[in-house]
C-alpha cells in the first residue's frame, strides 16, 4: 500500500506530543528513565536530496494496521516493541552500481528502537558509531537514533558497498534531529566482563511474564562464566515488591527447581536452581539478577556486583 | 556459593511435586492464593495434548504448535518441549536470522532434534502489485531461484544446527501463480530429494483459498499453512479450500488464528484467544495451529483448549461480537467507497484517523494521519459538500464520522 509520504509535525502537534507522551510514561517515572522526549519526526529524503544518491522508487509508509503487507510474521514483534510507522524507499548510487533500500521505524521511545535495532543485530555483525549505536552485516547496515531504527539493505555485497552503506547511513543520521541518545539504565551494568554489542530491551513479557517490562538485559563474564544480567525498571518500589514476590511464586510452583531466598543478603537474591538458574532482588524501583548461567556460583556473585553497581 | 553469613535460609523446592511443569495454571500467582492450593490446582490443570495427523506427512502433531518469532525467552522454547509441543513453526528472516539461531541453540541443549518437528519458510523478491514473483532480486529479498533457495537452505540450516528441515515452506504466497512458480516448486523438490528437507509446502494470507486449490492440484506440496480465523470474510471459503486440500492429502497448519495483533490492538478489546482457537480446531481438516507465544500464561491458555475443543455457547456468543466488532471502528481500506464519493476523498485515510483519535485516543496519529491527505481530496472538500454520498460495504458510518471529525480539534492543527 502506497500512501503520501509526508511526517507533519508542526509546532503545535510538538507540543500535544510533549504532554501526551509525559502523560504516557505512567506512574512514578523511574529515576533514571529517559525523560519524556519529543517523538521527532523525519522525512525520507526526496529525489536530489541526497549528494550522489537518486530516488529509484516512491517512497511507501505503513503503520501498524498494514505493517503485515511489508515484512509479514514479524508485524507481531514490531508492534510488540513499540512500532508506530515504517517509510521505506529505494536510492541508486549515482557513481556506483549499488542501490540500497532505506527504512526508517518509527519506535514509541528511544528505547523501543535500540530494542528492535538490538532484536535484529546479529553475532556476526560489526558494530559501528553510527546514530546512537549501529551494526554492519554482509549487506545490510542497522542503526539507532532517538526514536528511529533505521535500516539500510543493499543488493550486494563486498567492501565497496559496505563504504556505501556507511556513507549513506552517515548522512541519514545526520538528518535525524534527534541526536544521539544514552539509555540511562545501561549505566547500571558494570564496565567489567560486558560482552561488547550484548545489550538488549524487552519491552515485555520478560522471562515470559506479562508484568515484566521494560527490561535491560547485557552478557557478561563473569569469573569465566558467561552470565546474562537484567534491570527491570517499574514505577515504584511497591510494584518491584511486588513483581518479587509473583516471581517467587512462579518458581515456588516448579517441580523441576529449587527456589531459595537468600533472606540476609542485601539485598535479599531469590535463587532458582534448575534447568534454567535464576537469581533475582530488588532495589527500590527495579529488579535486578543474573539469568542464563550454567554456574549458580557465578551467577550469584555477578547479580550481587549489580546490585553495588545500582547502589552507585 | 558465596554467601554473607546466611542466618536464615528458606528452602522451598519441592514444594508442588508433582506437577507436571511450571507454568501451569500459573495464572493463579496473581490470585493470592494459598501455595498448597496452588499446586493442588496445577495438578488439575495439567495439558491433556491432542494429537492431529498432518495429512500424508503423517507427523503426529499436538494441536497447539509454537509460533517461534521472539527470540526473547529460549525458557519458553524448553517449556514447550516439556509440555510436548513438538513442531516449532519460524521463517529464514525472522529478526535476520535471531529465531533460527535461539531454536538451533535450545535443541542443541536438549539434544532432541529427532523428536521435535521443525519448520522454517524461504521468501523471495515479489512484485506485490502484480502479486507475482520477479526476475530480478530486491535489496530485501533474492531472485526466485533454484541457487538463492540453496543459499537460504543452507543458511537456515547451520542456523538451527541440523542438516535438515522437518517441513521447508516457500513463504507468503499472494496468489496461485506464487505457489506454483516451477523454479522454485522443482528447486523444493530438489531440497526433499537431497533429504535437507522432510516435507516441502506453501505459506499464504491472501486469497487463501485459490492459493491453497492452486498449491494442492501442483502435486509437489505436503503442507499449507495459512491464515484461517473466524474474523476472516471469506473464512467458509477457506474452510472449502482446506477440506479440498485434505481430501488429496495436504495436511494443513493454520496461522493468523487470533486475527492478528494489529486487529486486536486496534479495536481495544481482549480477544477470547482460547475460543478463537476452538474455532479452528472446529474444522476437523486442520491440524495444528501456530499461535505465537510469550508468556507461560499464554503457554498454558493455549494448551488447556486441548482439553476441550468444543465452543461453549458463550464462547460462540463473545466469537459473534468480536466478529461484528470490526464495524465498530476499522476500516479495512478496501477503497470501495473511494469511487462512491463524488470528489473521490480519500475517505479510507480520514476513517484510520478516525480509529486513531476515537479508538485509542492518539489525537497525534490521527493528526498525522490527516496530515498525509491531499488538500483536495480531504475534510475541506467534505465541508463544501451537503450530502454525503459515500457508501461503506462494511457499514461504517462514513457520513457521521466525516462531520464528527471536521469539528475535532485534533482535525483542525
Amino acid at each position: 500500500m502506497t500512501i503520501s509520504t509526508r511526517w507533519p509535525i508542526r509546532p503545535a502537534a510538538l507540543a500535544v506530543m510533549i504532554i501526551v507522551l509525559a502523560a504516557c510514561s505512567g506512574g512514578e517515572p523511574a529515576q533514571d528513565e529517559p525523560g519524556p522526549t519529543i517523538a521527532v519526526g523525519f522525512d525520507l529524503p526526496a529525489d536530489g536530496e541526497l549528494p550522489g544518491w537518486s530516488l529509484v522508487t516512491a517512497p511507501e509508509h505503513y503503520e501498524a494496521d498494514n505493517l503485515w503487507e511489508y515484512i509479514n510474521g514479524q508485524a507481531d514483534f514490531f508492534i510488540d516493541y513499540g512500532f508506530v510507522r515504517v517509510e521505506t524507499a529505494e536510492y541508486r548510487n549515482d557513481q556506483e552500481s549499488g542501490s540500497v533500500v532505506l527504512e526508517v521505524y518509527r519506535m514509541g521511545r528511544p528505547q523501543e528502537a535500540f530494542g528492535i535495532f538490538a532484536a535484529e543485530r546479529t553475532r556476526d555483525d560489526r558494530p559501528l558509531e553510527i546514530g546512537a549505536g549501529a551494526y554492519l552485516g554482509a549487506n545490510v547496515l542497522g542503526f539507532w537514533q532517538g526514536e528511529q531504527y533505521v535500516k539500510l539493505t543493499s543488493f550486494d555485497e563486498g567492501p565497496a558497498i559496505e563504504q556505501l552503506l556507511i556513507a549513506l547511513a552517515e548522512e541519514v543520521s545526520s538528518r535525524i534531529p534527534t541526536q544521539d541518545q544514552q539509555l540511562e539504565t545501561m549505566l547500571l551494568f558494570p564496565e567489567q566482563g560486558r560482552v561488547e554489542a550484548s545489550e538488549r530491551f524487552i519491552p515485555k513479557n520478560f522471562l515470559g511474564q506479562p508484568y515484566l517490562t521494560d527490561a535491560y538485559r547485557v552478557d557478561s563474564i563473569y569469573d569465566g562464566q558467561q552470565v546474562q544480567l537484567f534491570v527491570v525498571e517499574t514505577g515504584s518500589p511497591t510494584e518491584a515488591q511486588s513483581h518479587f514476590t509473583r516471581l517467587e511464586d512462579f518458581y515456588r510452583g516448579s517441580d523441576q527447581a529449587q527456589v531459595t531466598l537468600e533472606a540476609t543478603e542485601d539485598p535479599p537474591m531469590l535463587i532458582v536452581d534448575g534447568p534454567s538458574k535464576i537469581v533475582v532482588f530488588q532495589l527500590d524501583h527495579r529488579l535486578g539478577g543474573a539469568i542464563g548461567m550454567q554456574n549458580l556460583e557465578a551467577g550469584l556473585a555477578a547479580a550481587q556486583a549489580l546490585a553495588e553497581k545500582m547502589r552507585g | 556459593m558465596k554467601n554473607k553469613g546466611v542466618s536464615r535460609r528458606r528452602f522451598i523446592g519441592g514444594a508442588a511435586t508433582g506437577v507436571v511443569s511450571a507454568g501451569l495454571g500459573l495464572t493463579g500467582c496473581s490470585r493470592e492464593i494459598p501455595q498448597e492450593a496452588q499446586a493442588a490446582e496445577r495438578e488439575t490443570a495439567a495439558p491433556e495434548i491432542s494429537y492431529r495427523v498432518l495429512g500424508r506427512t503423517g507427523l503426529k502433531i499436538p494441536l497447539i504448535s509454537f509460533g517461534v518469532m521472539n527470540s526473547d525467552n529460549p525458557d519458553l522454547l524448553r517449556r514447550a518441549f516439556d509440555l510436548g509441543l513438538n513442531h516449532l513453526d519460524t521463517a529464514h528472516l525472522y529478526l535476520r536470522g535471531n529465531s533460527e539461531r535461539v531454536i538451533g541453540e535450545v535443541i542443541e541443549q536438549r539434544g532432541n532434534r529427532d523428536s521435535v518437528y521443525v519448520a522454517t519458510k524461504m521468501r523471495f523478491a515479489r512484485d506485490r502489485e502484480r502479486l507475482v514473483f520477479t526476475d530480478e532480486a530486491t535489496a530485501r529479498e533474492p531472485a526466485p531461484t533454484e541457487e538463492n533457495l540453496f543459499q537460504q537452505l543452507e543458511t537456515s540450516l547451520e542456523r538451527l544446527r541440523t542438516d535438515y528441515i522437518d517441513i521447508l515452506y516457500l513463504h507468503s504466497c499472494y496468489s496461485p501463480a506464487m505457489a506454483t512458480y516451477e523454479p522454485l516448486m522443482s528447486a523444493l523438490v530438489k531440497a526433499k530429494e537431497q533429504g535437507k528437507a522432510r516435507f516441502i509446502g506453501v505459506s499464504t494470507h491472501s486469497d487463501e483459498p485459490n492459493v491453497i486449490r492452486a498449491a494442492v492440484d501442483a502435486g509437489v506440496y505436503d503442507v499449507v499453512l495459512t491464515a484461517y480465523n473466524y474474523l476472516q470474510d471469506h473464512k467458509d471459503a477457506v474452510g472449502d479450500a482446506i477440506a479440498y486440500a485434505a481430501g488429496k492429502g495436504v495436511g494443513i497448519v493454520a496461522m493468523k488464528t487470533q486475527g492478528g495483533k494489529r486487529l486486536n490492538q486496534q479495536e481495544g478489546v481482549e480477544i477470547n484467544h482460547q475460543a478463537a482457537l476452538k474455532w479452528v480446531f472446529a474444522n476437523p481438516h486442520v491440524c495444528t495451529a501456530i499461535p505465537g507465544m510469550t508468556t507461560f500464561e499464554q503457554m498454558d491458555s493455549n494448551c488447556s483448549v486441548m482439553a476441550g475443543i468444543e465452543l461453549s455457547e458463550s464462547e460462540k456468543r463473545e466469537l459473534k461480537l468480536a466478529s461484528l466488532l470490526p464495524g465498530t471502528y476499522f476500516c479495512q481500506s478496501c477503497r470501495e467507497c473511494v469511487p462512491t464519493c463524488p470528489e473521490r476523498v480519500e475517505i479510507p485515510l480520514l476513517m484510520r484517523a478516525y480509529m486513531y483519535a476515537e479508538a485509542y485516543g492518539n489525537t497525534i496519529q490521527a493528526e498525522e494521519t490527516i496530515g498525509t491527505v491531499p488538500e483536495d481530496r480531504g475534510l475541506r472538500v467534505c465541508a463544501g459538500c451537503t450530502s454525503c454520498q459515500a457508501r461503506c460495504r462494511r457499514d461504517l458510518p462514513i457520513a457521521d464520522r466525516v462531520r464528527e471529525m471536521a469539528g475535532a480539534r485534533w482535525s483542525q492543527a
